[in-house]
């Protein structure tokens, strides 16, 4: 447990929600200006943020169980 | 997504089968078990094993989780990716609209009446049960070949060629000034 620092977590999951937020928003840009149908666009829209909040409160749990 | 000249009707609208992306999202789906099967195996591990484990098991978790989202991301770019190529056969020009990456957006077109020759190749016994596959159209411009791949109904799109090529032999050239195009819009 002490091997791994108590802060690698914290900027590990920093650097992934900007990582995330980064590619996201690019994909949406590309999705509202480039995507034909804008029924496709709004079940893309539901579907990537509602798997990626279940998965980030996942990470959030999983983040205070290793701090 | 395009802008169509004066007298130009878009005759088809093809995306992308389906069926490659879907297998490209299941390997992405393969990677996310994995961890877990391996997680839950350590739990037939004897007492002692699991109790020095049991130390690193929240990092374990921790790193799972950020894997997760890394797979879930990347899923979400080879979606994207494969549901904004598309092919557009209008009555004066074949347009192909190609999401490269994140970051990377290839347009090309070719005039209609420069098709010499559409070749359809669909490979193979997945290809042939779902009915999709490529297609090299031959042109007389400076683009000499021109490649779509994985699109469905290749015969089809083959077929609307042929016939916007055929319709645009019988009318007389109106349209010199359209361009012969190869785009890369970054």
């Amino acid at each position: 447990m002490t091997s791994v620092p108590s802060s690698l977590p914290l900027l590990v999951s920093a650097a992934l929600f900007a990582g995330w937020l980064t590619v996201t928003l690019v994909l949406k840009h590309h999705w509202d200006r480039y995507e034909l149908n804008k029924d496709d666009v709004r079940r893309a829209k539901v579907i990537h943020f509602s798997v990626s909040l279940v998965l980030f409160i996942f990470l959030g749990v999983a983040l205070i169980k290793a701090l | 997504m395009i802008t169509l000249h004066a007298g130009e009707e878009v005759l088809l609208t093809r995306r992308r089968h389906w069926l490659p992306v879907a297998l490209e999202l299941a390997s992405f789906a393969v990677l996310a078990i994995l961890p877990a099967i391996f997680l839950s195996g350590s739990l037939s591990l004897r007492y002692s094993e699991r109790l020095i484990l049991a130390e690193y098991l929240p990092f374990a978790f921790f790193g799972y989780a950020v894997w997760l989202v890394l797979l879930w991301t990347g899923a979400a770019i080879a979606w994207t990716n494969h549901h904004l190529d598309v092919l557009f056969v209008t009555n004066k020009r074949i347009i192909d609209v190609e999401q490269i990456g994140l970051f990377s957006r290839d347009l090309a077109e070719i005039r209609i009446e420069n098709v010499q020759d559409v070749h359809v190749e669909i490979k193979g016994f997945v290809p042939s049960m779902f009915n999709y596959g490529n297609l090299a159209i031959q042109s007389a411009g400076e683009q000499n070949e021109f490649k779509v791949i994985n699109f469905h109904d290749p015969h089809g799109i083959r077929e609307a060629i042929a016939k916007a090529h055929e319709a645009s032999l019988r009318t007389p050239a109106t349209n010199e000034a359209l361009p012969n195009i190869s785009s890369v819009v970054k």
